[in-house]
């Protein structure tokens, strides 16, 4: 998505980024809360663990996962200096 | 005197010096008490933001729960994680409005942010009600440690009157920075412990965490998923994003976040706080542990499950270094929140409400004269006692979420939201929840024709519903009497923009 981006001059640019960012963290809470409806079963344990719980455990790891690439993306963490249009893009 | 209470007791001295060696070189005035001079950096941050979230409340609350009630303790790790993904986005914009207007609490932010006084003395109230039972559950959690630990040589109330007296002795000599000194030693401890535990104790008793869990499974079916009544899979969901939005809506985390050097660093933190509550994972497996090991408890004596299973495990030095683990688990974050409560009856209530003329110095004094009664009144709902330390807290999160819809709202370019509608929209959110909490009415009482899928959602939540409602209908009902194109602001708001921009 981000080459669509680029292309998107002006304000929009330093907006957007952060928008998709910012979509892309309700996904632990769509992985987390909605999929438990489906998992929830005592088995097959996982790594020795009940389902539920290791669905849950699973999604505590991606989240950190994703979080990691939302800091690392996200304009607001460069240094101030770097706010030139091409730092929004990822 | 045993081995395990004298080493509990040494903990809480050694932890009390170290409160007076952090003062050391600093002018205590009300900024500096209340939040550490705005100068925290990430690690202080980090280590400040995880003790105030991994409290007793994670060492026997969690194990307790999980002893009493399997799977439903599970929405303690996931709010935990998503918390975080929230406050990654709403910290630095909190901290920014705290930066500019100079806030040392919660209830500032709501008097600017809507130009309210009102609302300020309404969001003290609530916030310093919620913290109670918060309190509460830490001299619970220290009581059921000390009493254990010294073979019941310290009667249950006594331990509660030693921990409040040691907790306010080290919040009056040192605030805000003691309590981030302490932090440090608390989490390397609680963290080693709790691995150890949460490793050793499966290993011992069923030979691994696999075995373990099967064997659970086979004496209770079912009782390591969510069942279909109760803590459901719908009481998961509601619990946890209600918690994910009050996580930092108490008036202590909120407040938090102003200690920081910069937004950075809170955005940071958040991205890594997730993998210390991996640490609950351990805290699981302990309680599971129990289950099969000291059976036999049951209503708030769930909480004792993990520290009853330790004395019949370990040699009495070992309960000791465990105990003292736990009495700093509830050291930390009790005087956190006794600062907080006391900064803000003082400030937001006494000098915002009362004597606007009141002095910094004076604030200050009064907000120290203040802790060993707000830990009187704790130590007095602890002993007439009765709920689970899960139960304590999920009362007091039901609560602080209210705040959620205003705090929000108030970060837009235009709030839709005006003074009148966030007030009456969290008045209305609270009370439902106070009524119902202490009436002990569910949801399915007052609303008979819910489908049974939705009948376990959390009343918080439906609370919030509400709230969201109320304000929305009162903020149009203003708006259409106000002048057409009118912002929605007061004049107290315009004068501190206009500040602003001078």
């Amino acid at each position: 998505m981000s080459p669509i981006r680029k292309r998107r001059g002006g304000a929009g640019l330093k907006k957007s980024p952060r928008a998709i960012l910012f979509l892309c963290s309700a996904v632990p809470f769509i992985g987390m809360l909605g999929g438990i409806a489906f998992v929830n079963h005592v088995t097959p344990f996982v790594l020795g663990l009940p389902l539920p719980l290791a669905w849950i455990t699973l999604w505590v790891v991606l989240t950190v996962a994703i979080m990691s690439g939302v800091y690392a993306f996200d304009p607001a963490n460069r240094p101030s200096k770097a706010s030139d249009p091409q730092s929004g893009v990822p | 005197m045993s081995v395990a209470l004298l080493i509990i007791l040494l903990a809480a001295a050694s932890a009390l010096l170290l409160g007076l060696a952090a003062r050391r070189g600093r002018d205590m005035n009300l900024e500096q008490w209340s939040v550490g001079g705005r100068s925290f950096g990430t690690a202080f941050m980090f280590l400040l933001l995880a003790g105030e979230i991994y409290t007793i409340f994670s060492f026997l609350g969690a194990s307790g729960f999980i002893y009493g009630h399997g799977a439903g303790a599970y929405y303690i790790f996931a709010y935990l994680t998503l918390n975080q993904v929230l406050a990654y986005w709403l910290l630095p914009l909190i901290w920014r409005t705290a930066r500019r207007e100079q806030l040392v609490s919660q209830p500032q932010f709501f008097v600017r942010q809507y130009g309210s006084p009102a609302l300020g003395i309404l969001v003290t109230t609530i916030g310093v009600a919620a913290m109670i039972p918060y309190l509460v559950l830490q001299f619970t959690g220290l009581g059921i440690i000390v009493s254990i630990a010294s073979n019941d040589e310290i009667s249950r109330a006594g331990a509660v009157w030693l921990g409040a007296a040691v907790v306010t002795a080290y919040v009056m000599v040192s605030g805000m920075r003691g309590a981030a000194w302490n932090a440090v030693v608390k989490d390397l401890l609680i963290l080693v412990v709790v691995m150890f535990l949460g490793v050793y104790l499966p290993l011992h008793y069923y030979g691994g965490i696999g075995p373990m869990f099967r064997a659970i499974d086979h004496a209770r079916p079912g009782f390591l998923a969510f069942p279909t009544r109760g803590n459901s899979v719908v009481w998961f969901q509601s619990t946890v994003l209600l918690n994910a939005m009050g996580g930092f809506m108490w008036p202590h985390t909120f407040s938090s976040a102003f200690t920081a050097r910069g937004e950075q660093i809170l955005r940071r933190n958040t991205v890594i706080m997730p993998l210390y509550s991996l640490m609950l994972l351990f805290v699981f497996f302990a309680g599971f542990a129990a289950i099969l090991q000291v059976p036999g408890l049951a209503g708030a004596s769930i909480d004792l499950a993990l520290i009853k299973l330790c004395v019949q495990t370990f040699p009495p030095w070992f309960v000791g270094v465990i105990g003292a683990t736990g009495l700093l688990t509830a050291l930390v974050p009790g005087a956190v929140l006794l600062t907080t409560a006391a900064t803000m009856i003082a400030n937001d209530l006494y000098r915002a409400g009362v004597r606007p003329a009141a002095s910094n110095a004076s604030v200050a004094r009064l907000a120290k004269a203040l802790v060993p009664a707000i830990a009187a009144v704790a130590v007095f709902f602890t002993l007439r006692g009765g709920a689970t330390i899960v139960a304590l807290l999920l009362m007091g999160y039901n609560l602080v979420t209210q705040f959620f819809p205003a705090v929000v709202c108030s970060f837009a370019r235009r709030n839709p939201i005006t003074p009148q509608g966030a007030f009456c929209g969290i008045l209305a959110g609270t009370m439902m929840v106070t009524v119902m909490t202490l009436t002990k009415t569910s949801l399915s009482d007052v609303l008979p024709f819910l489908p049974e899928s939705l009948r376990d959602i959390n009343i918080g939540l439906a609370a919030l519903i509400l709230n969201t409602g109320v304000t929305a209908l009162v903020s149009a009902a203003r708006r259409r009497r106000g002048r057409p194109g009118a912002l929605p602001l007061d004049p107290v708001t315009h004068s501190v923009h206009s500040h602003d921009g001078a």
